[in-house]
């Protein structure tokens, strides 16, 4: 969770949200939850489970669209 | 539920070091899905209520922090704790979560990111807004 929120703080272009998934259970079904931590971007299920931050950063990219790193 | 004198320490101490101010936005109202909380002993516990009693008492610890409270009549996704403009955690801090939110008010305060040179220049590439939602349970 930290990761997401450096990012954030990083970046003006993230948002992040940690979301407790035994209180908000219908929002973890709709993204079919079934392991955390689970990253959700944009609404799309991106992957589950921590990993270091340049694989944190390398797969938020690649969710996002942007699929390498800059000279990568 | 009620932070450790341990605890109370190591935040004062982590929030003594913000560079500068971080409001803090608590939203309370009903749950958009409502849930039984339980503590230790099977003690029933209102998430609004608990997360106001943490949040207020963490906010209290640091004076660059700015907690305001705002009241929901209507169903919603509550309780929310939002960290200046891009951070938020849904639901009863708690636990290993508790820590992050913490972390999340010292990210937000400092001047400059703890993230590595290459995670930022990665970042920089990002040329459209991304909502990125972490799924935690407490631990």
């Amino acid at each position: 969770m930290l990761l997401a929120y450096r990012c954030a703080v990083a970046s003006d272009r993230i948002r992040a949200e940690a979301i407790e998934a035994s209180e908000f259970p219908l929002r973890a079904d709709r993204h079919g939850v079934h392991g955390v931590p689970a990253i959700v971007v944009d609404g799309r299920p991106a992957w589950a489970g921590r990993v270091p931050e340049a694989q944190f950063v390398e797969r938020l990219l690649a969710a996002a669209g942007l699929h390498e790193r800059p000279g990568a | 539920m009620s932070l450790s004198s341990s605890d109370r320490e190591a935040i004062r101490e982590l929030l003594a070091g913000l560079e500068h101010d971080v409001p803090v936005r608590l939203d309370l109202g009903p749950s958009e899905s409502p849930v039984t909380l339980l503590a230790g002993g099977g003690r029933e516990l209102e998430p609004g209520e608990t997360t106001r009693a943490v949040v207020e008492e963490i906010c209290g610890l640091a004076g660059r922090v700015q907690l305001e409270v705002v009241e929901h009549a209507a169903p919603g996704p509550y309780p929310r704790t939002g960290i200046g403009e891009r951070i938020a955690f849904l639901g009863t801090p708690w636990g290993y979560e508790l820590t992050s939110l913490v972390h999340g008010i010292a990210e937000t305060g400092r001047s400059g990111s703890s993230l590595a040179p290459a995670s930022l220049e990665a970042l920089a590439c990002l040329d459209r807004d991304v909502l990125l939602e972490v799924y935690v349970t407490p631990t």
